[in-house]
């Protein structure tokens, strides 16, 4: 069933959808930034609830996102980041620590047979997952009108990584490049049938975490990501959503092949994992916004509200040419992040002119 | 005479069966086992490391010729502790208790094995113990630390003190992707490498 199908013959279809785009020709005419900082765990520290039960307990996820919406306003909210939930809803094993996102523990799958299993599961039925989609309805009926609700899946070489093990994926995406395929196009079959749901829960923007693909070259990042990417854009575009492709570590040998997928926005980390986010934006080109950078844990969780200041400052000056930019941060924002830092951050952004 | 040179070509192109087959007959025909290891293998593997830096290549063909060079070893490498050739030094690599990623501490394996390290792979999710006695027992010179998690990094503190309260003397590097040169001085780590390529050179010079 097709994004635009599922919408069809639902109130849904009277939801109207907030363009990323068009929110970003407003804010840029108002002479003001967007800012969407990466942000789901920290809440938990001042809640006081652990990470595992917040990913576990769909009415707690949404009241520490709906708390961070009330402190500190961002014009994106997302919900907590979390790269197993598709492979979880598969059947493989994770591990839940209590502080920290879980984790899958082994890649089971050595050979395209062994996937004939995994085709039975409907992973719109798993409890996990179900989760996730209540989270993000949650976030569409009770958060302001004027944020923007923003939902994860993996990536097709990501998840695929999950399934069968990045090293064995990076070395097969040379050596036995149709092994990869084999195990992309089933991965983006699962993260079509995610996306659709999270699309109907009343998503606007969809980022796609594509980590392990920084680990490929251009060309096998073209073949194995950007080409599955675009297939899962098909669906969600018609729908009227917004993508986001995010990857983390350096990515800048990627930035062409990123924009070149279609996706609405590339969401790129720090600069001391060697992104140039100015460069990076010049390489994209004018028709895909940009946005990142701020480390998450040598400025937000271990700087200063001042060193966080000085870091924003900094950013927002090198990307005054950039009207397709957003303010965010280079990736998540784990567990520790003062709340006095993340409001020095959207202040900021605010004051900035 | 075995090309010594067609030996690092097939380990900077990743062709195992070409590795392999010319080691085995730069053995047969009685060269010397360190000069097949330091002309050959290092030298293939020392040329695919400043390609990796230049972004001419990519992780995956690193790993690709770190499998070739492997491969070359397990049939060298009784010939080298026959001829009682020692390593360049010797490490142990492991990626921090609670952490389970894997792909870079296996990376920096490969690449120091291909510098000509003894390397002994830890594994994951190793607790600072396992790391002390593993140390102990390899004589390591270099204990290099992986995380890829923000909340495996106090992991790395508690592993460094083990080894200094057991009284070690090896040289302690970290790496990961959350991890920064600020976090390694925090610590009192002997070093910080930001990507494998830059941890051979770093393990070289904690050598020193």
């Amino acid at each position: 069933m097709s994004a635009t199908a599922v919408l069809k013959g639902s109130k849904k279809l009277l939801l109207k959808r907030r363009s990323l785009a068009d929110r970003l020709k407003q804010a840029w005419a108002e002479g003001r930034r967007l800012a969407a900082p990466l942000v789901g765990f920290p809440a938990c520290d001042w809640l006081g609830v652990s990470i595992k039960v917040a990913q576990q307990n769909y009415g707690m996820h949404y009241k520490c996102i709906a708390s961070l919406v009330e402190r500190i306003q961002p014009d994106a909210a997302f919900m907590m980041m979390d790269l197993s939930v598709e492979a979880n809803a598969l059947g493989l094993p994770v591990r839940f620590p209590l502080h920290e996102s879980s984790t899958v523990e082994y890649h089971p799958i050595r050979s395209p047979e062994d996937l004939l299993a995994y085709r039975q599961i409907n992973i719109l039925q798993d409890s996990r997952i179900q989760s996730y989609i209540k989270t993000v309805e949650m976030m569409r009926t009770g958060l302001p009108e004027e944020v923007l609700i923003g939902a994860y899946v993996v990536g097709p070489v990501t998840l695929s990584g999950l399934l069968a093990g990045a090293e064995q994926v990076a070395v097969d995406s040379i050596l036995q490049p149709e092994k990869v395929d084999f195990l992309c196009r089933f991965s983006t079959e699962v993260i079509q049938t995610y996306a659709r749901a999270l699309i109907y829960a009343g998503a606007d923007l969809l980022c796609i975490l594509e980590p392990t693909a920084v680990i490929l070259g251009p060309a096998q990042f073209e073949r194995f990501s950007a080409a599955y990417v675009r297939q899962i854009l098909d669906d969600v575009h018609r729908a009227g959503v917004d993508t986001i492709y995010h990857i983390c570590g350096n990515s800048m040998h990627l930035i062409e092949a990123m924009a070149r997928s279609g996706v609405s926005a590339l969401s790129l980390d720090s600069p001391q994992t060697g992104v140039d986010l100015p460069l990076a934006a010049q390489k994209a080109g004018p028709d895909v916004i940009v946005m990142g950078n701020i480390n998450p844990t040598t400025v937000m969780k271990d700087g200063t509200a001042d060193d966080v200041r000085k870091a924003c400052r900094c950013l927002l000056e090198q990307m005054r040419p950039f009207p397709n930019f957003i303010m965010s941060t280079g990736c998540d924002l784990p567990p520790g992040v003062p709340l006095e830092n993340l409001l020095a951050f959207m202040e900021t952004v605010r004051r900035f002119t | 005479m075995t090309d010594l040179k067609a030996l690092a070509d097939a380990v900077i192109k990743g062709n195992q069966t070409e590795a392999v087959r010319l080691t085995q007959q730069a053995l047969e025909e009685g060269l010397d086992p360190k000069t097949i290891l330091d002309k050959g293998l290092i030298a293939g593997m020392e040329v695919v490391g400043v390609r990796f830096k230049a972004n001419e290549v990519y992780i995956p063909e690193v790993l690709i010729s770190a499998r070739a060079m492997k491969m070359a070893m397990e049939i060298l490498e009784p010939r080298l502790a026959a001829a009682g050739v020692d390593p360049i030094g010797r490490a142990v690599i492991g990626t921090v208790q609670g952490d389970l990623h894997d792909i870079g501490k296996n990376l920096v394996v490969m690449m120091l094995k291909g510098a000509g390290f003894k390397v002994e792979d830890a594994g994951v999710d190793v607790s600072p113990q396992t790391f002390v006695e593993k140390a102990r027992a390899a004589n390591a010179q270099i204990v290099g630390l992986s995380a890829l998690l923000t909340t495996t990094m106090p992991a790395m503190d508690k592993t460094i003190q083990a080894i200094r309260q057991a009284g070690l003397p090896c040289k302690v590097m970290i790496g990961g992707a959350p991890v920064t040169q600020n976090y390694a001085n925090k610590i009192g780590a002997d070093g910080y490498a930001p990507d494998a390529a830059s941890a051979v050179d770093l393990a070289k010079s904690l050598l020193n």
